[in-house]
């Protein structure tokens, strides 16, 4: 934090040029943010890292890129992408993710590993390794003040916040959402108190899924991609939710300052750098964070 | 007994040997290929299996060690002094990820992933490297053959080297106790070991990545760092039995078969159900081939 402003006052008569920086790394931020919900809801409670979690979302916006593409508007595709996954997550929690949480943390992640490479090499054979993009009348530049962001970011921001806010609300108040964060915390004790775990799990990993639909459409509609860019989300993701753990507060301030670090990275050296900095920024927190823990 | 082992493992031997004399082509190119990867799934079970934890990040050696054999053959220098260049550097490069590697359990999978994009992105931004584009480099004579024997010759370093280390007298306190705490505690250096091994593992891909790179006329940041070769030799040793000996060996053979006759079925779809078989791989047999194996020969004791 401190380097951050030691820089930005150094930077100052480009002042303006950091403004608009922190702003795009925000708005970046707040939507790595909403994607990472996700993959920290499914480690919370069912304690599987989800490595598919960057296909996943890639899949979500293949989803929402072939609704939209027969003519759907992008809202409606999002709903479209999100009901799609929501049935998804429920195939693949009874199949695949419930026998994996019987096996261990570390085993079940090379489920998930399995998983994130069956399904891009499913995504290359289906439709192809072409680069894709959700073009919608909503692409645009807004200047305000001197300062330019693509109206496509705000809307990911607002629509991220949105949705944060009501998984926040879910989360807080209605039972089932108290149900799951009191599974994410001791699962056992949950059980005894007469709580049916297996359901709460469920319900969890569905919202997950619902998350990552959204986050998926977002993106087709955002970024380009293709079968394979979802190990970079993944990372993002990990990286956040690793920072964050799994207040959504956060979780919300993690994304957002990986997406300022990132801008800066970008502005800085070069965008091409961009994935490999995210890369080796994961692995030093990774490393921070073994230092700190105990053996 | 055991002089039947050895002759088996002789006769095996002196098979693998003199085929290139008996036949060329696809079969050869088989043979290859098995036996890089159980050079790559003998070296990744080195550390994996003494450590407990796996590494999903060493074909980030294997990149290095092709790309420094690319660069040095590509400039007009000797390639076989390349390759063993390319074993050097990523040894230096072990080096400077060893705290990476120090990680445990999932923090380890996760890190050791994210480090094959990084490195894939760090190569992709190196002009003399040929970035994105890659290099192409000149055909060597007789290209098949040679690096058949070549890694042939990794092959029987690898087996000789694991046969050590797991005879020695570290070796045998840590599989013993099965517990590294209370190896140290009776005074095995384990951190040392521990070490020196994932350093070995390291020259070992580095090196077989170097021959590898002298059998192809093209190399790019996306096939040499290609997560295959961090996740294959992982996914071999897994199937074969984590920890043994000849588990990775097995583990090869059939992963490297059915993936070849899976590509001769349809061209892609051998990934897809690689990763289908490896979700029902973990499902079913978390410890591998070879201890369900022993277990089943002790069943019929």
């Amino acid at each position: 934090m401190l380097l951050f402003i030691i820089v930005a006052y150094l930077l100052f008569p480009i002042s303006n040029s950091i403004i608009q920086l922190l702003l795009l790394g925000a708005l970046v931020g707040g939507f790595y943010a909403l994607i990472a919900t996700g993959l920290s809801l499914i480690f919370g409670v069912l304690k599987v890292i989800n490595v598919a979690h960057g296909a996943l979302c890639i899949l979500a916006a293949y989803f929402c890129y072939w609704v939209w593409i027969f003519g759907a508007d992008l809202i409606l595709s999002m709903f479209f992408t999100m009901v799609l996954m929501l049935i998804l997550g429920l195939a693949l929690y009874l199949t695949i993710y419930r026998k994996a949480m019987k096996v261990g943390i570390d085993p079940s992640l090379f489920v998930s590993f399995g998983l994130s490479i069956a399904l891009e090499a499913l995504m290359s054979l289906l439709w192809g390794a072409d680069i894709r993009g959700v073009q919608s009348s909503y692409i645009k530049l807004l200047n305000l003040g001197g300062i330019s962001i693509p109206f496509m970011l705000l809307l990911d921001m607002t629509l991220a916040t949105a949705v944060l806010c009501a998984l926040y609300l879910f989360l807080k108040k209605t039972l089932v959402g108290k149900a799951i964060r009191a599974c994410a915390q001791d699962w056992e004790a949950i059980s005894l108190m007469g709580i049916n775990v297996k359901f709460i799990q469920s319900v969890a990993f569905i919202l997950a899924f619902a998350m990552i639909g959204i986050s998926g459409s977002l993106l087709a509609a955002t970024y380009a991609f293709d079968p394979f860019s979802g190990s970079i989300y993944l990372i993002r993701s990990l990286i956040v939710a690793t920072l964050a753990g799994d207040k959504l507060i956060y979780l919300t301030f993690g994304g957002i300052m990986l997406g300022c670090g990132e801008v800066f990275v970008s502005y800085f050296f070069g965008g091409a750098y961009r994935n490999a900095a995210t890369s080796f920024l994961f692995i030093m927190i990774l490393l921070i964070r073994g230092l700190r823990s105990s053996r | 007994m055991a002089g039947k082992k050895l002759a088996i493992i002789i006769l095996i031997n002196l098979f693998i040997a003199t085929f290139p004399v008996l036949s060329t082509g696809y079969i050869i190119y088989l043979l290859y290929r098995t036996i890089t990867f159980i050079v790559l799934a003998v070296a990744w079970n080195m550390v994996s299996g003494m450590t407990g934890h796996v590494s999903l990040g060493h074909g980030v050696f294997w990149g290095v060690g092709s790309y420094i054999t690319a660069f040095i053959w590509f400039n007009g220098l000797n390639p076989f002094f390349g390759v063993l260049l390319g074993g050097f550097i990523a040894i230096m490069v072990a080096i400077t990820l060893i705290p990476v590697f120090r990680l445990k359990g999932a923090y380890l999978a996760i890190g050791t992933l994210s480090l094959n994009f990084g490195m894939l992105s760090i190569y992709v931004n190196l002009k003399e490297f040929g970035g994105a584009g890659g290099l192409h480099l000149p055909i060597l004579q007789h290209a098949d053959i040679v690096t058949y024997y070549l890694m042939y010759i990794l092959a029987l370093c690898v087996l000789t080297s694991t046969f050590k280390i797991v005879h020695s007298r570290y070796g045998f306190a840590i599989k013993a106790l099965s517990d590294e705490e209370a190896a140290e505690i009776i005074g095995v250096d384990t951190f040392k070991i521990k070490t020196g091994v994932f350093l070995l593992s390291a020259l070992f891909f580095g090196l077989a990545g170097g021959v590898n790179a002298l059998n192809t006329v093209f190399i790019s940041p996306y096939t040499a760092f290609d997560i295959t070769w961090s996740v294959y030799p992982v996914f071999m040793g897994i199937l074969g039995g984590v920890g043994t000996l000849f588990g990775p060996i097995i583990g090869a053979i059939i992963m490297t078969l059915t993936t070849e006759i899976l590509s001769l079925m349809a061209t892609g779809i051998d990934r897809f159900l690689y990763g289908v078989m490896l979700i029902i791989l973990i499902l079913c047999l978390p410890e591998g081939v070879v201890p369900r194996i022993r277990k089943y020969l002790l069943k019929q004791k």
